[in-house]
């Protein structure tokens, strides 16, 4: 979680307090203006066996950015605890915040708190709305839908790619969207979002406050919503990060210092980031499927910073891939929903990657080494009441810096 | 005269057992068999199961076609006849998947959920009042203001 989102909390907090003094009564109410929901989780996870791949957990071990992995169900730990605050303004107008709790997905058990959306929505007619402020970014189906969501999840592993600690995509934006749905007569529809917001910066977990550059991100997603089962849909979506400026890092723990020095100006690069997501969602009365995949690649506009470096022996990746794909049942035991399940993740990244391995520091950059996520779940997700999802979970990596073997509890909830 | 003494009361009892009788389909309270009702400036003339399903839970949009007026969902506070025969029959859901789909969406389209009433004569009053609304009552509720636009049984 990037520390710069911490200084919001306090206004939102206050926003949320205020707004509830405001509220005559809490959810299902006439003369309610602000509905209050959330969702949480208590998670414990544990992991035995050897390393998947000692040979990256070497690179890890000396060259990564935390001494222990993310988003890692290792021992207690809370997913993610949000609350979700709505204002009902007028009709048409809305102001909707969430704001989240939760242990740090990496080495400590440290709290945070943090906002995940604030935003007001204008909605002129099913065909146009639009919304303006911290958004989800509209690319793929779990970064807007799913995320860290435990009670609407099977799993209880967070997608590696949407885990916002990466930056591997950009979770969240800042700036103004559109968004419609047109319906044909079959009981199709095709919904669209396109959206403008503040680019990457010279590091891709500054997602929030990024204003140094004068750069922006332009974002489209079209989904066809089909009238086959509870929910279908079939999207595919992409984004363009404009020009935004870093500096380049040889080799993996290279700290390149950013001072008005020409030593470094060499070093300046100037990325263009674009990004793929396909995704089919389907859930059924009894199955359902889920696949989502993701393609980004930088390329650096007008330098030749990195075929110098490449020149030079110095190995610079420029893409990603990943895929999610899911699978689960859905059966009655005693009268309650359980859910079996199995599920694939795959996420590779460049090792020596010119842009995802980059952090900023005070007056620095140092390039550090992400590692891939390859595993496969499966478990057993259980309903025991309508607002309680149980599950119960056994995660085996086949690749990757993370134990081969894990075993997950979770009690997730929703209100 | 002794005689007619018992007897007059004998008619009168078979009488009204009669008459209990005859009228029970009418005094019975017709849980079973709901209507769907819309506020009457809504110039939709009626719906199919599937229709009010899909507009009743905003899957595709959220407002009316034709009448621009966002659609709002209202149900019943606790459980009734009226209601296992919606969610049954007309919705084809089990209460706490209902209950699920509207925080679901709270968190995901910042949607209100559906308003919730004691009885059917607060449901009338509350679609009669908001051009936008659309409930379920029970056949011998009182419909008087509102559109009926589909029969459920």
């Amino acid at each position: 979680m990037h520390s710069n989102r911490k200084y919001i909390f306090k206004p939102c907090l206050l926003i949320l307090l205020v707004a509830s003094l405001f509220s005559t009564d809490i959810i299902g109410q006439t003369a309610s203006k602000v509905r209050i929901n959330g969702f949480g989780d208590m998670t414990y996870g544990s992991l035995f066996g050897n390393r998947a791949n000692q040979t990256q957990y070497n690179l890890f071990s000396k060259y990564g950015e935390s001494s222990y992995p993310f988003n890692v169900n290792k021992d207690f730990g809370i997913v993610g605890t949000d609350l979700v605050a709505t204002a009902d303004i007028s009709d048409n107008l809305i102001f909707q915040t969430e704001v989240n709790l939760q242990v740090e997905r990496g080495e400590t058990s440290d709290m945070e708190l943090d906002v995940e959306r604030a935003y007001l929505d204008y909605q002129i007619s099913d065909a146009f709305g639009i919304q303006t402020g911290l958004f989800f970014t509209p690319v793929g189906f779990s970064n807007r839908n799913l995320y860290a969501r435990a009670w609407l999840m099977n799993s209880s592993q967070i997608r590696e790619v949407v885990e916002e600690s990466t930056g591997l995509v950009p979770t969240h934006t800042i700036g103004i969207n559109a968004y419609g749905t047109f319906v044909s007569d079959g009981g199709h529809a095709l919904n669209y979002i396109a959206s403008i917001g503040n680019g990457r910066a010279s590091d891709p977990v500054t997602i929030f406050y990024n204003r140094n550059e004068s750069n922006f991100m332009y974002t489209g997603l079209l989904e066809w919503q089909l009238p086959y089962g509870d929910d279908f849909r079939i999207g595919l979506s992409g984004w363009y990060a404009d020009k935004f400026g870093t500096h380049a890092a040889d080799t993996l723990g290279h700290v390149t210092t950013i001072e008005e020095d020409p030593a470094n100006d060499s070093l300046a690069l100037t990325l263009i980031e674009t990004g793929f997501n396909p995704y089919i969602w389907y859930k059924g009365r009894k199955f359902n499927f889920f696949v989502e995949a993701h393609l980004t690649t930088v390329t650096e506009k007008d330098g030749n910073v990195l075929q110098n470096l490449k020149n030079k022996g110095f190995d610079q990746g420029t893409g990603q891939f990943g895929i999610t794909a899911e699978f689960s049942l859905n059966l009655k035991l005693k009268g309650k929903k359980i859910m079996p399940f199995i599920r694939y993740d795959n996420l590779e990244i460049d090792k020596n990657h010119a842009y995802y391995g980059l952090r900023a520091g005070e007056g620095d950059i140092t390039k550090y080494y992400v590692p891939n996520f390859n595993a496969l779940m499966f478990g057993i997700a259980y309903d025991i009441k309508a607002f309680n999802r149980i599950k119960i979970e056994y995660i085996h990596h086949l690749d990757g810096v993370r134990m081969q073997h894990g075993l997950v509890l979770q009690t997730a909830f929703g209100f | 005269m002794k005689k007619f003494k018992y007897i007059i009361p004998k008619i009168c009892l078979a009488s009204v057992l009669i008459l209990v009788s005859w009228m029970s389909p009418i005094l019975k309270p017709d849980g079973n068999t709901i209507v769907i009702i819309v506020n009457n400036e809504n110039p939709i003339a009626d719906m199919s199961i599937g229709k009010t399903k899909i507009t009743y839970l905003r899957k595709i949009k959220k407002r009316w076609p034709k009448f621009k007026k966002t659609v709002l969902p209202v149900d019943r506070k606790g459980t009734c006849p009226a209601q296992v025969t919606f969610y049954t029959k007309v919705l084809k859901m089990a209460p706490q998947d209902v209950n699920r789909y509207f925080v679901e969406r709270q968190y995901q389209k910042a949607e209100k959920p559906p308003i919730e009433f004691n009885s059917d004569a607060d449901v009338v009053a509350y679609v009669k009042a908001n051009p936008g609304a659309i409930g379920y009552v029970s056949k011998s509720a009182s419909t008087k203001g509102v559109k009926i636009v589909l029969t459920v049984e």
